[in-house]
């Protein structure tokens, strides 16, 4: 009789207990978003606009064109929420920008402007914790806003490639004053090598965008639809002359311009597949066969007016993608700096590429530092670009 | 030496008056004075219309006086800021056509990065600066358009 009401007391607690555990829900908060986008737009909204005098101030704080002062110093502490709702959005891996792609030319991008804002906060505010010497602080700002830039990436538009790649170039080159003007530990070293490899293999190339805009474009080369392309005409040479093409447009006019964009595709995607050289050896012949005169060839019309400027975007990721390889390799000898206690006189092995070249980067060891230099000129800019990088003694 | 003359002669004459007559004489005095008055002042403006009508050269200066009043009102008057958002508007009509995929896709293609960060800042500063600060009494006041107290329950 005794083991039967301890057995019931027993019972009754695990049935309290269960019911409780059932009702807990009932009582939560809701979850905080599982989508960084919703943190960032938050981020967008709670911080003060600048007014003139001080945008240009953060921008130039951010590049690392002046000290920090007091003023840009309180104001930056008043965007503190921003950046902080930004850091949490650095946890999330999803991000959904919910862009209604469906409104074609139309769609919002405005997230766009407000991400380059407030990546310039948010350096900014990196830059004042490298001027403080709190070095740890200064890189997470700098791997928040890398995140951002990652996450702008994220939808396929092209757009939205080229802010990526001015906030992936903008944080670049603040890590690279950090990393000049202090001592890290080894540890701290292989952490960032870590976080920014982690970010890196998040980024998409540029092949992803281009095929969204490829889609995009071609939903207009259609007999219902072509006539909206007419205010996006520019008002140069032969506009009249394709706007007149565009106001007679048929069924077969758009049949064959949509044949021919596609064709112009097929010839990008595959001549992108090609090294850095090869590919700007196919920029003649695509603009000789695909963009031509489209007076004489009306078939070229919508391609000359809709194709994106695929060599520009290309170089910028170039461009972008190889100062990220270099400033992985001077990871990589700052952690043999770190061990060692000297520079190492030659790269490790496996260290990244220079894209233009394909190569190892030329690794030269300077007085305070060192120089990471690029072994082939950069086609657009008719540049060769080297990477200085300093050692804190 | 005129109007001393006119008082003597006047002293001299013996009139007689009454109330009724120097009325009548009143009212068409000053009936006169008003048609007069109206005549002068319509006078001088018939000239001047007359004037700029009949020479060429002076319609052309008054044309570009216009013209220069004119820019120096707008220039003057309205704030640089204030331009600037006029131009940018005329351009587009909200910020949110600046920020469109379109907006931004071919102002790429026509200058490059430089454009379309330009359209990207266009964009932000339509929206214009934030206030630094509101506290909880400003909030009420923006949102209620007046000074409310907080209520005691």
């Amino acid at each position: 009789m005794k083991v039967n009401n301890k057995t019931k007391l027993v019972l009754f607690i695990l049935i309290g207990f269960i019911i409780l555990t059932l009702r807990c829900p009932a009582f939560a908060l809701p979850p905080d978003p599982d989508n960084a986008a919703l943190l960032y737009y938050q981020a967008f909204c709670v911080y003060e606009k600048p007014d003139d005098t001080m945008e240009d101030m953060v921008r130039r704080l951010a590049g690392g064109g002046m000290e920090p002062n007091p003023t840009i110093t309180r104001y930056i502490e008043s965007c503190r929420p921003a950046i902080e709702l930004a850091a949490s959005a650095e946890e999330l891996s999803k991000c959904n920008w919910g862009l209604k792609y469906s409104e074609g030319f139309d769609m919002q991008a405005r997230h766009l402007a407000e991400a380059r804002m407030l990546t310039y906060i948010i350096l900014a505010d990196a830059r004042i914790a490298l001027a403080q010497a709190d070095y740890d602080l200064a890189i997470r700002r700098c791997l928040t806003a890398r995140k951002l830039g990652v996450d702008v990436g994220q939808d396929p538009m092209t757009v939205g490639f080229l802010v990526e790649k001015a906030i992936e170039k903008m944080t670049n080159k603040c890590i690279q004053d950090i990393l000049s003007s202090s001592t890290m530990e080894l540890e701290t070293l292989q952490q960032l090598k870590t976080q920014l490899n982690e970010l890196d293999s998040r980024i998409k190339p540029v092949e992803f965008f281009l095929k969204t805009e490829q889609e995009l474009m071609s939903m207009y080369i259609t007999p219902e639809r072509i006539r909206e392309v007419l205010p996006q005409i520019w008002s140069g040479d032969g506009s009249d002359f394709a706007r007149e093409l565009i106001l007679n447009a048929d069924e077969q006019f758009c049949r064959r311009n949509l044949a021919h964009f596609n064709d112009y595709w097929s010839y990008v995607f595959s001549a992108l597949k090609l090294p850095y050289q090869q590919v700007f050896n196919k920029k003649e012949e695509l603009e000789k066969n695909y963009v031509g005169d489209f007076k004489e060839n009306p078939d070229a019309t919508m391609t000359v007016i809709l194709g994106p400027a695929v060599y520009k975007m290309y170089g910028l990721g170039i461009r972008s993608d190889t100062f990220s390889n270099a400033l992985k390799t001077a990871l990589e000898i700052y952690e043999i700096t770190a061990k060692t206690g000297q520079l190492p006189d030659f790269l490790p092995a496996g260290s990244r590429k220079d894209l233009y070249s394909g190569e190892d980067f030329e690794y030269e060891k300077t007085a305070d530092g060192f120089i990471l230099r690029c072994r082939a000129k950069d086609l657009i800019k008719n540049k060769t670009y080297e990477y200085e990088f300093k050692i804190e003694k | 030496m005129k109007s001393e003359k006119t008082e003597k002669l006047i002293k001299k004459i013996d009139i007689e008056t009454n109330a009724k007559v120097n009325k009548v004489v009143l009212d068409d005095v000053l009936k006169a004075f008003e048609k007069t008055r109206k005549e002068k002042s319509a006078e001088p403006q018939m000239s001047i219309k007359n004037t700029i009508l009949k020479s060429r050269i002076t319609k052309l200066a008054v044309a570009a006086v216009i013209i220069v009043a004119i820019c120096f009102f707008f220039t003057h008057h309205i704030p640089n800021g204030q331009i600037e958002t006029l131009q940018v508007t005329q351009i587009a009509k909200s910020p949110a056509e600046l920020t469109t995929f379109a907006s931004l896709t071919f102002a790429y293609r026509e200058g490059g990065m430089e454009m379309f960060e330009k359209m990207c800042d266009k964009a932000l500063k339509m929206t214009g600066p934030r206030p630094a600060e509101m506290s909880m009494q400003e909030l009420f006041e923006e949102v209620n358009g007046e000074n409310l107290e907080r209520t005691e329950l």
